[in-house]
């Protein structure tokens, strides 16, 4: 059966890709387009049968390598072998004339400068913050908004026309923009 | 070795492949003499209403008579048979552009119709005149 497949799937690889061929030779594009997507389906298709076979073969060779004896005392080969007793052995150079520089080195060292950073961050930042505090406020005052505003409101307008224009009791009540005068 | 020789008989076809659609796909523009025009033949097959074929098929000339930049002569489209039309096109193509026109119309550009070329030629005037 697996051998009927593979043979159909290479049959119509190759049939699809004469007729591929023809109708491009024959100026028959839509034919073509179609025999294209079934060449490049076929072709993955293929593919695909090709690559889980190969992977069946592995996986087969896998079972039957675990199943096979094996040689016993493992244990007591690893307890029977010497224990290195010197930690970060590549911290010991051979040769003491040559300098080395080893990734934990620098990871280390990066930590430590990342530590000064941050504490002089800190440092700074708690230092300078009261003064360019009051700095701010100062700059901010000075472009601040009078608490006034520039031009009179309609309503103001419409109370300081003519009729109550001298009434200087109402002057008061519309404050100085309605009288012209800044603040 | 066996598997040498079969890499280099897969490139030699492709590679011959490759020349033929080259020379066969070739988009050369040939001036053809003033005057010229180009007859065409075609049966027609269609699996719908036998009533359509004329609709349908004249829809596929004229989807295809403007891939080669050509024209239908008015009133040359004419059935010669039953599910045979011919139609004239000016001007004149050229041999590429009657192999487009030919693949244009076998091609399935319309649906439920299949059609096929049976003559296509290119008459100039001197050819006329020596008939």
């Amino acid at each position: 059966m697996k051998k009927l497949s593979w043979l159909v799937g290479v049959v119509a690889l190759l049939g699809s890709g004469a007729y591929l061929f023809v109708y491009i030779y024959r100026w028959e594009w839509h034919r073509a387009l179609l025999v294209g997507v079934l060449f490049l389906a076929t072709l993955v298709g293929l593919c695909t049968g090709l690559v889980v076979r190969r992977l069946n073969a592995v996986g087969d060779t896998v079972r039957a390598t675990a199943a096979a004896p094996r040689p016993p005392g493992a244990l007591d080969r690893l307890r029977a072998a010497p224990v290195e007793s010197k930690p970060f052995p590549w911290l010991r150079p051979a040769d003491p004339d040559r300098t080395h520089i080893f990734i934990p080195v620098l990871l280390g060292g990066g930590f430590v400068v990342s530590g000064i950073a941050w504490l002089i961050e800190r440092v700074a930042g708690s230092s300078a913050r009261e003064g360019v505090e009051q700095e701010v406020a100062t700059e901010l005052e000075e472009i601040a908004f009078p608490a006034t505003s520039l031009v009179p409101t309609e309503a103001e307008l419409l109370a300081g026309d003519e009729e109550f224009g001298d009434d200087p009791a109402l002057r008061v009540l519309l404050g100085p923009a309605a009288t012209g005068t800044s603040p | 070795m066996r598997r040498v020789l079969a890499w280099v008989a897969g490139a030699a076809v492709v590679v011959a492949g490759l020349l033929l659609l080259r020379s066969e796909l070739m988009t050369v523009d040939i001036p053809q003499p003033e005057g010229s025009y180009t007859d065409v033949v075609i049966a027609v097959q269609v699996r719908e209403d036998p009533s359509v074929r004329e609709e349908m098929t004249r829809g596929l000339v004229s989807t295809c008579r403007l891939l080669v930049n050509a024209g239908v002569v008015e009133d040359s489209f004419r059935q010669v048979e039953a599910g045979v039309f011919a139609f004239r096109v000016r001007p004149g193509l050229d041999e590429f552009d009657r192999r487009e026109l030919r693949g244009c119309l076998r091609d399935t550009r319309v649906q439920h119709l299949l059609a096929d070329v049976r003559r296509i030629a290119t008459v100039t005037p001197d050819d006329a005149a020596g008939r």
